[in-house]
């Protein structure tokens, strides 16, 4: 199992797009996935239609294993399932704080899935806490949207200087531009500076309306319109995601 | 049929459509809609005596593929690739993977027949809730026979799949389900199976020549001989389509069993009817034995063909070829022949003859039949006990040098005890006859192979004589002089040990065995 994080210290920059796509076009019959929404806000769980069942929680989450499996539910789409999320997961810092060796605990909550998905995607709520290094220390990839202005490659590189002094993997963390809007001189002037950097993919995700409407039709837009221009650059994403994370 | 083990399954009886069956029951805010509708044609295969269905497996051909299915538990076994939709295959014939492990299991004589055709419309249909998403998948199936004449009607069916995690959801609409229970009432795959099977057309029926006669000792024997006539008779005629069609050997074999069995039993028992009409009868069996012959041997042959391969050094093993394939062309030949007879006049005057013979139920004339109005029971030990002696006097008698002729005649001498105490077995003790049978086994295991293997050395002996020199004469006359070889050393092996075998089946224990079921016989 290849578990993949999309994280960003920003709210708003089009993660939870991002990870609901991205897990459409990963689950495959060969491929099944799971999608773990950490996203108090249950962003992707609402674009999924799931909700968590009422006994569900965030003390269930840190139980782990057998209380998690119970609680994945299927979405619509063949091989796709979801970890919903739930309000009380707000507190899971500071239930994570009380909990013995909190960094580790995520990755040890998820043994046991590895039998049944080879992908595991994790939307992260944005901040950085000890749950984001529970996060961080769990996962094989840390994908983070960036969109493409100087401010958000400000806190780009305070992620990467925090995982240095942290002693985490800094090549586990790759970026990709989100929300680029071709016509903004800035946007084109930074994609442009990274177009060799080997942290940042090469694939760029379109501001779009058709993304934003994916809270209309409450799907992947990758399911509903997959001609879409930026159905298209989710899919050559996955494409590169999927040879990156393979590496690891 | 679909197999998915975590659906439920409903068998529907009422014509409603089921978006108003299921969907009146749905809890507030929650809808079905359709997805799709499909055709799916299903071949489901079984051997002419039901081998998978008796291991407990469905064999049936889906979309390209050859799903080896466990009934119980519904759970597909094995999916291999199977292109075409055959009349028959047989298990051999299938590449090298579990589904071939698992068929061969089942049977490797038999061809696998199709057993029934049948369409299946599937229309998919999800379950919403309130927030639109899918709870369940439902799916409706309906069956038709592929074969438009046919008039079989099968049952229908609807399934429901909850989505993983919606388990809890989905049990409480189901038990909002309304009575009565035998609209809506789950059905296992196993069921769904059988039902299907008893909707086509019959098949087998629990086809087994295997003899299992229910005798009333006290009864003439005439009539208990014609009761086992009737038997084999049944048998006959069940196996000639199969014999026709070709469909493999095991019917022809037990078409000739059963002559052979009819026959025996007519000349043991000699003196239950009158002489003149068992003559012809006795010389028509005799002849469809004789026109089957040949055609026996050339199946034999043919499923000897890898056991011969494998006798042989990989440098001669396709020198064969030549041999096997004179073979082939000959069974076309005997198949062609022998099938055209099954629909001659000929033939089915003397079945008609035959059958009136064996229905007229007159005990015949005391003079001309003497122990036709005999009781069963004091016949059969008279009978057996006689064909025992025979067996132990010729026995007794063999040789240390155990000729060819002598074993060859104590083979046929056990043939017929057996089929003496095959006949009478409902009349000894429970086991008794099966204990006598076993103790017989290994002598009888002995002569068969020995003979066996003597006519498949004269067969060969008889290729050797003909094989045409040059073209690769020398090369198959080495692979035949190759497996003389081995079938004499092997053949003088079992010579070897007859005297042996036959001292273990002529002891005390065996006269002891005897006695016991024989004096039983007499005083009952």
């Amino acid at each position: 199992m290849k578990t993949i994080a999309l994280y960003s210290i920003k709210g708003g920059v089009g993660k939870t797009a991002a990870a609901v796509n991205l897990s459409f076009l990963a689950a495959s019959p060969s491929t099944p996935s799971l999608i773990c929404d950490l996203d108090p806000q249950g962003a992707s769980s609402f674009y999924f239609r799931i909700k968590a069942s009422k006994k569900y929680n965030s003390e269930k989450f840190l139980k782990g294993n057998q209380k998690i499996i119970r609680n994945i539910k299927a979405t619509d789409f063949d091989h796709l399932d979801l970890l919903p999320s739930d309000m009380s997961y707000r507190n899971l810092d500071i239930e994570l704080s009380e909990a013995k060796n909190p960094k580790k605990r995520l990755a040890k909550n998820l043994e046991g899935l590895e039998e049944e998905y080879k992908y595991l995607f994790f939307d992260c709520p944005p901040n950085l806490t000890l749950l984001s290094e529970s996060v961080f220390r769990a996962s094989d990839l840390i994908l983070v949207p960036i969109i493409p202005t100087t401010l958000s490659i400000r806190t780009f590189n305070q992620l990467l200087d925090f995982f240095r002094q942290s002693g985490l993997d800094t090549s586990k963390i790759v970026g990709f531009f989100s929300m680029e809007e071709k016509r903004k001189t800035m946007h084109r002037e930074i994609v442009d500076e990274f177009r060799e950097d080997p942290v940042m993919l090469s694939q760029t995700i379109p501001y779009s309306s058709d993304v934003e409407k994916m809270g209309n039709f409450r799907a992947p837009l990758n399911a509903i319109h997959p001609k879409t221009p930026a159905a298209q650059a989710y899919s050559n994403l996955w494409d590169e995601v999927r040879k990156r994370v393979k590496g690891h | 049929m679909t197999t998915a083990p975590e659906s439920l399954y409903f068998r529907v009886s009422g014509d409603d459509p089921l978006d108003q069956t299921v969907g009146r029951n749905l809890p507030e805010g929650w809808k079905i809609t359709k997805i799709s509708t499909r055709r799916e044609r299903q071949i489901f295969y079984d051997t002419f005596e039901e081998e998978a269905f008796r291991k407990g497996l469905a064999v049936v051909r889906r979309k390209a593929k050859l799903l080896v299915i466990e009934l119980d538990s519904g759970q597909i076994l094995t999916d291999a690739p199977f292109s075409g939709s055959p009349a028959s295959f047989f298990a051999a014939t299938l590449p090298e993977d579990k589904a071939r492990k698992l068929l061969l299991k089942c049977s490797d004589l038999r061809a696998f027949i199709n057993r029934c055709t049948i369409d299946h419309f599937i229309s998919s249909w999800r379950l919403l809730d309130e927030d639109d998403k899918t709870v369940a998948r439902l799916e409706y199936e309906s069956i038709r026979p592929a074969d438009k004449k046919s008039k079989a009607v099968f049952p229908r069916h609807y399934s429901i799949t909850p989505l993983k995690g919606y388990h809890k959801e989905l049990s409480q609409m189901l038990l909002a389900l309304p009575e009565p229970v035998d609209a809506y009432r789950i059905v296992s795959f196993k069921e769904r199976f059988m039902t299907i099977m008893e909707a086509a057309a019959p098949f087998g029926q629990g086809y087994s020549a295997k003899l299992h006669l229910q005798l009333d000792p006290k009864a003439p024997i005439h009539e208990n001989i014609r009761r086992l006539l009737r038997f084999t008779t049944s048998i006959m005629e069940i196996n000639e389509e199969g014999i026709r069609k070709d469909i493999d050997s095991e019917f022809l074999h037990d078409y000739r069993v059963s002559v052979r069995r009819s026959r025996s039993i007519i000349k043991l028992l000699n003196g239950a009817f009158e002489p003149e009409k068992t003559a012809w009868a006795l010389a028509g069996l005799r002849e469809l034995g004789k026109r089957t012959n040949e055609l026996r041997d050339s199946d034999v042959y043919l499923l000897r063909r890898d056991e011969y391969t494998e006798l042989l050094p990989p440098s001669l093993q396709t020198a064969l070829n030549p041999f096997f394939s004179d073979i082939e062309a000959a069974k076309r030949l005997h198949h062609k022949q022998f099938s055209r007879y099954l629909t001659s006049r000929e033939y089915l005057d003397f079945m008609t003859s035959w059958k009136a013979f064996i229905d007229a139920d007159d005990l015949p004339d005391e003079a001309l039949a003497p122990i036709a109005g005999q009781p069963t029971g004091q016949v059969a030990a008279r009978a057996i006990r006689k064909a025992l002696k025979k067996v132990l006097v010729h026995g007794r008698r063999t040789g240390q040098e155990t000729s060819d002729p002598e074993l060859h005649e104590l083979r046929i001498d056990c043939k017929k005890l057996r089929y003496l105490l095959e006949f009478f077995s409902s009349l000894f003790p429970p086991k008794a006859a099966s204990q006598v049978l076993k103790q017989m086994k290994a002598l009888q295991d002995n002569l068969g192979t020995f003979v066996d293997m003597s006519v498949q050395m004269t067969f060969l002996q008889s290729r050797l004589d003909e094989i045409p020199t040059g073209r690769g004469g020398v090369e198959e006359a080495a692979a035949i002089g190759g497996l003389l070889t081995t079938l004499y050393s092997e053949r003088e092996k079992v010579r070897e040990h007859f005297h042996e075998i036959f001292s273990g089946f002529d002891n005390e224990e065996t006269g002891k065995l005897f006695d016991e079921l024989l004096n039983g016989l007499a005083s009952a």
